[in-house]
């Protein structure tokens, strides 16, 4: 077997292992769901249409709930190894490249996870106006994975220092800044504008250059955060 | 404001926030020189 | 740098104040020509604020290669600086904000990146505070200065080209932007910020490691018997 199909079987095993234990307890699904539809449903109660609140408002606020619910879960797929004492045993039997790429993808369904129930919530409660679905979903999807690409090795960091929950949010919100600037962005134009696809070219195009530089930054770093 | 003033402004603030700096980190060694030397003798 | 190279710099730096006053003229075609000029002394800090922040992450790089603790302090130091030249580039732009626009802030893109790159290393600091064991601290921290770092690019280089802005882009490098005295001023004072910064640098670092001498110190003087390994947890 030649080396990049055994990380990649690596990760694979790494990330089925994580649902696994996750649909058991489902830990960070639930704080992550419950965090993102109690906010939603704070905000469409005050912000419900005859407030008068722009669409423009609406779009950043549904960003931010979407990241603060994933700040709530995104760490907990390294905290739970530090915490159970198996990440000696994870080091030993994967190489560092696999389990990054394993907890990356869980990370990137987790974040699908939380969109897919989060956005249409937000969009029926909040009555946000809609004129391009399919890039909206594109958006969506385009813009969780960039959060999860992000903030995954963020999660590795602070899962070896203390008072991980305070600092997850403070260390992951400057690296996650530029996908959420310019997916609020991408998901105005989805909303308002007539030839939505021009205006959110250039934001697709900085928000997948923006994953090509942050996920082999990520691995390169990785290595050095993992090992002991 | 007059806009020359705010022009004089703007050098001495840098000035003063470097040499602020400066004089901070001198500070700061001078301390440390001392108690090092303090120490030592003990 | 010895003494006679510091009272260059003093003398260098003086003389590039003194230049931008009495023979850069006022630059026409700005609501108030005499406050324009400080864009010779407010571009140099935000430049260095690069640099710094540029410095930080080769040295992070070079830490996580060498694992060597003196590194580690050349980063910190580094962002340290990058942080005083980011509030002096702050405090200097809204003060030229306030004369030629009308308001100390205006969420122009480049002040809104300035604001959040000081919130990268604001963060930086604070990850620095919550390890205790030195040598996992930097690691950590080098691993997060090299990850904020593509985030840094997108807010300086790319964010302010996509969005928008009340500043001007490519005056600095391309011929006719800008006006040949204002270029010279500019590069020089920015020639003598950079030797200051050269300076302030190796201070702190003396500092550092006046510290961890003491440190060595104490340990040897208050537990004699201890095998040095302090250092692991």
């Amino acid at each position: 077997m030649n080396r990049s199909s055994s990380w990649a079987h690596e990760a694979i095993a790494v990330f089925a292992k994580d649902w696994l234990l996750e649909l058991r307890t489902r830990v960070a699904l639930g704080a992550v769901v419950l965090f993102a539809v109690t906010s939603v449903v704070a905000s469409g109660f005050a912000l419900a249409p005859p407030s008068g609140v722009p669409a423009e408002v609406k779009a950043a606020l549904l960003w931010v709930v979407i990241f603060f619910a994933a700040v709530a879960g995104l760490s907990r797929v390294f905290v739970v190894e530090e915490e159970t004492r198996t990440a000696d045993a994870l080091r030993l039997a994967v190489s560092s490249t696999g389990v990054f790429a394993g907890k990356l993808a869980f990370n990137a369904v987790l974040m699908w996870t939380l969109c897919a129930i989060t956005v249409p919530l937000y969009l029926l409660l909040l009555e946000a106006p809609l004129r391009n679905a399919s890039l909206l979903v594109i958006v969506v999807l385009l813009g969780s994975t960039a959060l999860a690409c992000a903030t995954t090795a963020v999660g590795a960091i602070v899962a070896k220092a203390t008072m991980r929950g305070a600092l997850f949010g403070v260390l992951s919100f400057p690296v996650a800044l530029p996908p959420l600037l310019v997916v609020i962005h991408a998901t105005k134009a989805a909303w308002l504008s007539d030839n939505a696809w021009r205006v959110a070219a250039g934001d697709l195009q900085v928000l997948s250059g923006f994953m090509l530089v942050i996920v082999p930054a990520s691995v390169l770093v990785f290595e050095h955060i993992w090992s002991e | 404001m007059n806009p020359l003033l705010t022009y004089m402004i703007v050098p001495l603030l840098i000035w003063a926030g470097i040499f602020g700096y400066l004089f901070w980190l001198d500070m700061r060694l001078r301390a440390l020189e001392k108690r090092l030397e303090e120490e030592g003798h003990r | 740098m010895n003494r006679t190279v510091q009272i260059l710099t003093g003398i260098w730096v003086a003389g590039v104040t003194v230049a931008a006053f009495l023979w850069l003229p006022p630059a026409e075609g700005f609501r108030s020509p005499e406050a324009a000029r400080i864009v010779v002394f407010h571009v140099p800090c935000a430049m260095l604020t690069f640099v710094a922040f540029l410095v930080n992450a080769v040295y992070s790089w070079k830490y996580l290669r060498s694992r060597d603790p003196l590194t580690d302090s050349k980063a910190n130091a580094a962002a340290e600086l990058g942080m005083l030249f980011a509030i002096l580039a702050t405090v200097t732009g809204s003060l030229f904000a306030m004369e030629q626009w009308g308001s100390a802030w205006n969420w122009d893109p480049r002040e809104t990146s300035i604001v959040m790159l000081m919130l990268v290393y604001a963060a930086y600091f604070v990850l620095r505070g919550a390890v205790e064991e030195k040598s996992k601290r930097a690691r950590l921290s080098a691993a997060y200065a090299l990850l904020a770092f593509p985030a840094m690019v997108f807010l300086i280089w790319i964010l302010p080209r996509i969005v928008e802005s009340l500043h001007p882009t490519n005056t600095l490098f391309s011929r006719s932007g800008l006006d040949p005295k204002y270029r010279i001023t500019l590069w020089s004072f920015f020639a003598g910020l950079l030797a200051v910064f050269v300076w302030m640098f190796r201070l702190r670092l003396r500092v550092e490691i006046a510290e961890a001498r003491l440190r060595r110190q104490h340990r040897r003087d208050t537990m004699p018997e201890a095998t040095p390994a302090g250092e692991t947890r």
